[in-house]
């Protein structure tokens, strides 16, 4: 190695090239594919949905990939290396160079996947904006990385508050957002200034990013700490204050489950928390909203603790949430309780974050409709349901609504622990980038329809599609069943758990199920073949064989097997 | 490798021809060793011999790939429930939560342990002199040590496994505090089992020994056994010797000219007759040190395993 700049581009790349490889041809052969199916318009809309989810997932992987951070021992995750400053380099170049490699890697792919993919489709993809809106998002990235290694809390709040503005603000670049919803924001200027000055800022948001993170690296090497002693102190006083731990638990169970929470229960309530206030204190200030826009927000509102849980649930599922590491921690793995009760105590944890998050989210919904909503659009709906229901179904179709999205966040937190608890690295990256792809897909597919609205989708063009969905929704339900037979015997066997929590975890899943069955009963009365499907849907949503399955990950990977 | 033991009726820890591979690398080969209740076993081997390998096989972190595992009788991996809440342990990682207070931590690790006795904790934390507000990831190294140690022994197991206890700690505390707990432990009954490079600390507090060279155990048994049945013997020849032919006894070879020094196990007399054939002199006789016999066995294995190497 003849230079500090090759050796870091060399341990960047040496971390990273499976990954980057594979990044490359994937967007390689599905650019052949395309090449191959051009000018076939039957596949041209899938082939373009496709292309977006494979550069969205690539993207997210180079960000992944070229974070250059490394945890610490003593508290904390992912902060500058603090080996790299003991070697002879000025901290600028320190920090210039994994800058400039990672942004050189985001434009690689975003360039690759422009040219290989849409190019055969016809489709141009625009060059300059996005090219410099992904260096700016990326060097945010890493500044917000490296400049709080003192307090994960505030990195993960300055982390979602970044990935939320960056995720709405490239629509502010497309020209119908700018001609369109400007004026409707109340903007007056013209649309072309609106967009000079969003590149100027763009340009510029590299250079601060790059001067921020030298300060900081600068402190960090010499030991100067960023000043949150008023923060900490705050901390600490709500800690004694409402989390006090005077008194000894009453079981090794109670201790585990009080570490979970405050490992991870708060998360959960406080990133919905910081959405609400980035939501509501605006539209607040900005004065009444209009029907429409107060259904929006409200929509948003309670979609965010859904999105938020498919996310934190991933590291949610590991031993540690704040740990890279999947294997147990011997201080955890010794403790004299069953894989069982550490699972049990993990669920119940969750359900505890879902159940004060949606609390939350209801009474600040509640209160901020009242002072800043119109509830023209809310009156609307409510006169459709009065015309379908009775008045009884009109209350349980809400309540029984609430109790669904409970379900559905806590399944969400719970979804990858069988995965995350194995202590398998391959295993959980695959179920993540699983779960990347059916997300990312998702929101492809809606943006695309939402494109084509023109085009009116009929029942009949997708039916071929649905005869098959009843089938496919059995066997899920047959294949849950089995493995669920198979978990809890192991279980039960092995005693991991105790057969009256066992039989209580399965009646709740029997009430579970039972409610949402009701649900969809009492939504769709008429509808038999869709009534019929969504019961199907139904059995598949409440987590059966998961929990057993995550006990048995969990008991190979505290010995390590 | 089988060395005269403890019985496993009366062991608290058995093990049996356990192996261990990770990937490539053999990190334990075919050991077997008892560890008998109230005894203080020291494990000693040099970095990556296989002592902390070993030390979670008997916690159950790791599943026996051969062989088998008992403490208390009792299958660490099928029922960590009934072997863990007897057993005190320190990680040579201190891997403690750094998020928790000192109070915290005792309040949580006591949830675990119906035996823990508060009184005796108490007196701990105010002998290693830790607040009970600072939080963990604000203690120095040493203050984490102690506090591991701390937690490990409250509760009063009846199996402590300290691995490289005395890293981190400074030689007041190691000396005074860590041996005089480990003696007080065996002294009620319990058993000990510590890992530690530091042999004269081993030669101080423990009375059984196993000595751990690349995954095998080459030394197992009562201190005082092992040591009486070492001699370091002082070799002088008439004439001036540049090399001493290698012998089959003999540990260690060291020397030049007329005065020689060998170190040798079990074998003395057979080595004596070899010795006077080559026209040697014994004129000195001791019992060495434990330094000197690990530096030995250690030399030795690293010899055969450089020479089979050669040859294969």
């Amino acid at each position: 190695m003849r230079s500090p700049a090759l050796a870091i581009a060399w341990e960047i790349w040496h971390r990273n090239r499976m990954g980057g490889v594979a990044s490359l041809a994937v967007i390689g052969t599905a650019g052949l594919i395309n090449w191959l199916v051009r000018g076939n318009s039957r596949w041209a809309g899938l082939a373009e949905v496709t292309g977006y989810v494979l550069l969205v997932l690539a993207l997210f992987f180079t960000f992944g990939g070229f974070h250059f951070t490394e945890g610490r021992r003593k508290g904390g995750f992912g902060s500058f290396p603090f080996r790299l400053f003991n070697m002879p380099v000025a901290t600028s170049w320190l920090v210039a160079f994994p800058m400039l490699y990672g942004s050189v890697a985001v434009l690689t792919i975003y360039l690759a996947g422009a040219w290989l993919i849409f190019v055969p489709l016809g489709k141009a993809l625009p060059m300059v904006w996005p090219c410099l809106y992904l260096i700016c998002a990326f060097t945010q990235f890493q500044m917000i990385i490296w400049s709080f290694p003192e307090s994960r809390y505030l990195k993960l709040l300055c982390l979602s508050l970044a990935a939320a503005v960056i995720a709405l603000g490239w629509m502010f670049f497309l020209p119908h957002i700018i001609e369109g919803t400007l004026s409707e924001l109340g903007y007056t200027g013209s649309p072309a200034l609106f967009k000079r000055y969003l590149f100027i800022g763009l340009a510029l948001t590299g250079p601060a990013a790059f001067g921020i993170s030298l300060y900081r690296v600068h402190q960090q090497r010499h030991g100067v700490t960023l000043g949150l002693r008023h923060f900490d102190l705050g901390r600490e006083w709500i800690s004694r204050r409402f989390l006090p731990r005077s008194r000894p638990f009453r079981s090794g169970t109670q201790a585990i489950f009080w570490q979970e929470w405050r490992q991870t229960g708060s998360i959960l309530p406080i990133g919905v928390a910081a959405i609400l206030a980035m939501t509501f204190v605006p539209t607040y200030l900005s004065g009444p909203l209009t029907p429409r826009a107060t259904l929006g927000v409200l929509s948003w509102i309670f979609l965010s603790p859904l999105l938020l849980a498919v996310i934190i649930g991933r590291g949610f599922s590991k031993p540690d949430f704040w740990n890279q590491e999947l294997n147990m921690t011997p201080f955890n793995a010794i403790r004299p309780l069953t894989s069982g009760q550490w699972v049990t105590a993990k669920l119940k944890v969750a359900a505890g974050s879902v159940l004060l998050t949606w609390g939350l989210v209801l009474y600040v919904s509640f209160v901020w409709t009242t002072w800043a909503g119109d509830f023209e659009e809310l009156d609307r709906l409510f006169q459709q349901l009065m015309f379908h229901y009775s008045a009884q179904e009109r209350w349980l179709l809400p309540v029984l609504a609430i109790f669904a999205v409970l379900i559905l966040t806590w399944r969400f937190m719970v979804n990858g622990l069988a995965v995350g608890l194995s202590g398998r690295k391959r295993w959980y990256q695959f179920s993540n980038l699983l779960t990347g792809l059916v997300w990312v897909t998702l929101f492809a597919g809606v943006i695309w329809r939402s494109d084509h609205s023109d085009h009116n989708l009929h029942l009949y063009d997708v039916w071929q599609w649905i005869i098959w969905l009843p089938l496919a929704l059995a066997g899920a339900v047959i294949a849950k069943s089995t493995l669920a037979a198979w978990a809890w015997y192991q279980v039960d066997q092995r005693q991991m758990l105790s057969r009256h929590s066992i039989y209580t975890y399965f009646g709740f899943w029997v009430l579970a199920t039972g409610l949402l069955v009701g649900l969809v009963v009492l939504a769709f009365p008429h509808t038999v073949w869709l009534r019929n499907l969504l019961i199907l849907l139904s059995m598949t949503v409440v987590p059966l064989a998961r929990p057993g399955m995550a006990m048995l990950t969990l008991a190979k990977n505290r010995s390590g097997s | 490798m089988t060395f005269p033991s403890t019985s496993s009726a009366d062991a608290v820890i058995a093990v049996t021809g356990l192996s261990r591979c990770f990937g490539s690398k053999l990190a334990l080969d075919e050991v077997s060793l008892f560890v008998p209740r109230g005894s203080v076993f020291g494990l000693v081997g040099e970095n990556g011999a296989g002592k902390t390998t070993l030390i979670k096989h008997i916690l159950g972190l790791l599943k026996a790939e051969s062989g088998s595992v008992r403490v208390f009788g009792k299958n660490p991996v099928a029922d960590p429930v009934g072997v863990l809440s007897h057993v005190g342990y320190l990680s040579e990682h201190r891997d403690l939560p750094a998020w928790m207070r000192v109070d915290q931590l005792l309040c949580y690790t006591r949830a675990f342990y119906p035996g823990w006795d508060p009184h005796y904790a108490e007196q701990l934390r105010e002998q290693f002199g830790l607040d009970p507000a600072a939080r963990v990831k604000t203690l120095s190294q040493g203050q984490q040590a102690k506090a591991g140690l701390l937690i490990a022994l409250a509760f009063r197991p009846e199996l402590l496994l300290l691995d490289e206890p005395s890293s981190g700690l400074d030689p007041v505390v190691r000396r005074d505090i860590l041996e005089a707990i480990i003696r007080t432990v065996a002294d009620e009954g319990r058993t000990v089992l510590f890992s530690s490079h530091l042999l004269d600390e081993v030669e101080r507090v423990s009375d059984q020994l196993a000595m751990i060279h690349h995954g095998r155990l080459v030394l197992c048994g009562r201190l005082d056994e092992i040591k009486e049945s070492h001699r370091r013997l002082v070799l002088r020849f008439d004439s001036p010797q540049t090399a001493l032919p290698s012998m089959k006894q003999a540990l260690s070879i060291r020397g030049s000219g007329r005065e020689w020094t060998v170190l040798c196990n079990g074998e003395r007399n057979a080595l004596c007759a070899s010795l006077q054939q080559l026209g040697a002199r014994v004129v000195d006789e001791q019992i060495p040190s434990l330094d000197e016999i690990f530096v030995a066995h250690a030399g030795r294995k690293a010899g055969e395993a450089e020479s089979s190497t050669a040859l294969s």
